[in-house]
């Protein structure tokens, strides 16, 4: 039987993106639940550790992110729902868009290359990271004493997480196993959390960290909690916040198109 | 739509369903194992220990009722051993893990979907190599207030369906309701997240038709929708996505 190739990982990203702005589009002037606006805010967080990977680990040729996020958009727009509420069913109009999305990353996450992306993934655990692999080093050079209070006790049950995938690492079995399988998810997870610390620096100098932290540590929570970690946040406040950064993103124009090639700015008609 | 579901009986490891699990998803249906917690039932000890890894933790932190911690090793010792069955793996090697809302998946093998429900002593996992999939299960002729359970669960066509029929038969269906809202919700992952009367379902013999809260049937092939009476005097739920081109 003949398959049609699985859509890369910048075209899931668009996917994901247009769910997000259909949900938005369907709550337009109602005051949504608070579940809802936090159902937004992670799907937001998500679209934005998935945009901190494709950058950091090699695009769409990146084999964590062609592993990882089909489920990691998956699960956020899933979750939109819980924002449409009413509006998730109908057959017209911004919930049938927002459908379709959901429809086409579930049959992403579930197409026959599954375990093509999962070996892909396996092949590089036959040792200990080393050299370019990103969890070769610790997640972040900032020294503790430089980290806010809830960053620093994330961090350190992130890096020792990574720790142990890498002792992992060196102890793997070369044959397929479910073991392996259950490291590959553990090291594209850790690898989706470098990328978003990636995108900041401190110095321990005294010099500012650059990127939103909140973001940051409400985006390394849900990696947290897909590692089985206990989760920083976030909180009530810190969800509406990102509720409305979600809605700012999705007024931006250019979201789609600046993130992903030509064949994705095709699929939105960009 | 037809629904396309296998049920199997799976009291205790090992025995003819193990063999027809995994022939049966990869014929393209849904799976649903149902079993006594009894039947799964494992002492807390080294075996558990190795069989729960990560999980351990939580099974010891699962309050302090004897019954809601052998019901979640059951739970995980039924789930362990279907997709060691399914996988052809050990299942001491398969660790289960949830998303952020919660969502159950075996880490490193979440293209086996599953979903977890239990009622009193029964426990029910269905399974699907397909896509997303949720079930629910309830015991048929419970009492309680059904008139208030329909009011804060069903749709206005819903209401009126159920209004329709015999007196006697308006609880078991409500039941039937239930437990499809129950198993859809779960097969999005988001649990109670979505209020029930936001969308509906019109049963139609053993499968069921997703409608809005106005009475539309929503686009067909997105979902498939089965209910079942079990020979156990329960209904069960399931909500699935089709393989692609059924």
């Amino acid at each position: 039987m003949r398959t049609t190739a699985a859509p890369p990982p910048a075209q899931l990203m668009v996917h994901a993106g247009l769910a997000l702005r259909s949900a938005l589009a369907a709550v337009a002037g109602t005051e949504p639940s608070r579940l809802g606006r936090a159902a937004a805010g992670a799907a937001y967080l998500d679209l934005w550790a998935g945009d901190r990977l494709l950058r950091a680990d090699g695009g769409n040729h990146s084999a964590v992110a062609r592993f990882l996020l089909p489920r990691l958009l998956m699960e956020s727009v899933d979750t939109l729902s819980v924002l449409l509420g009413a509006q998730a069913q109908r057959n017209t109009g911004p919930g049938a868009a927002y459908r379709e999305h959901a429809r086409r990353l579930h049959q992403a996450m579930w197409h026959p290359d599954h375990r093509a992306r999962l070996d892909a993934v396996t092949a590089r655990l036959d040792g200990p990271p080393t050299g370019e692999d990103r969890l070769a080093r610790p997640l972040t050079s900032v020294r503790p004493a430089a980290l806010p209070l809830d960053l620093h006790a994330l961090l350190d049950e992130l890096e020792r997480e990574r720790r142990a995938v890498v002792g992992a690492c060196a102890l793997a079995p070369a044959d397929a196993s479910a073991g392996i399988w259950a490291l590959a998810d553990r090291y594209a997870l850790l690898t989706a959390a470098a990328a978003c610390l990636d995108g900041w620096r401190g110095t321990g100098r005294g010099r500012r960290i650059t990127t939103d932290r909140d973001r940051l540590v409400a985006a390394l929570s849900r990696i947290a909690i897909r590692l089985g970690l206990e989760p920083i946040g976030p909180d009530t406040q810190l969800s509406a916040a990102l509720f409305d950064e979600a809605v700012a993103h999705c007024r931006r124009p250019t979201v789609p198109a600046r993130t992903v090639p030509a064949a994705a700015r095709r699929l939105v008609g960009a | 739509m037809t629904a396309s579901v296998t049920y199997l009986r799976a009291d205790g490891p090992g025995g003819a369903w193990t063999r027809a699990a995994g022939p049966a998803l990869r014929a393209g249906t849904a799976v649903v194992l149902y079993a006594s917690a009894g039947s799964w039932s494992v002492p807390d000890g080294t075996g558990l220990r190795v069989l729960l890894g990560r999980e351990y933790e939580r099974y010891r932190a699962a309050g302090h009722r004897p019954a809601a911690r052998a019901r979640f090793a059951a739970s995980r010792r039924l789930v362990k051993h279907a997709a060691a069955a399914v996988l052809d793996v050990p299942a001491d090697e398969l660790e289960l893990a949830r998303g952020p809302a919660g969502r159950p998946y075996l880490r490193g093998c979440d293209r086996l979907g599953l979903s977890l429900s239990h009622t009193g002593d029964l426990l029910v996992l269905a399974l699907s190599l397909h896509g997303p999939i949720g079930v629910d299960a309830e015991p048929l002729g419970r009492s309680g207030c059904r008139v208030l359970l329909a009011q804060r669960a069903c749709t206005a066509q819903e209401l009126s369906d159920l209004r329709a029929l015999p007196a006697h038969e308006r609880g078991d269906a409500l039941l039937r309701l239930w437990t499809l809202k129950e198993a859809y919700t779960k097969a999005l992952g988001v649990g109670t997240g979505l209020p029930f009367r936001t969308f509906g379902f019109r049963v139609e013999g053993t499968t069921a038709v997703l409608h809005d809260n106005t009475g539309e049937p929503v686009r067909p092939g997105e979902w498939t929708f089965a209910t079942h009476r079990l020979g156990t005097g329960h209904v069960v739920g399931t909500a699935y996505a089709p393989p692609p081109g059924a």
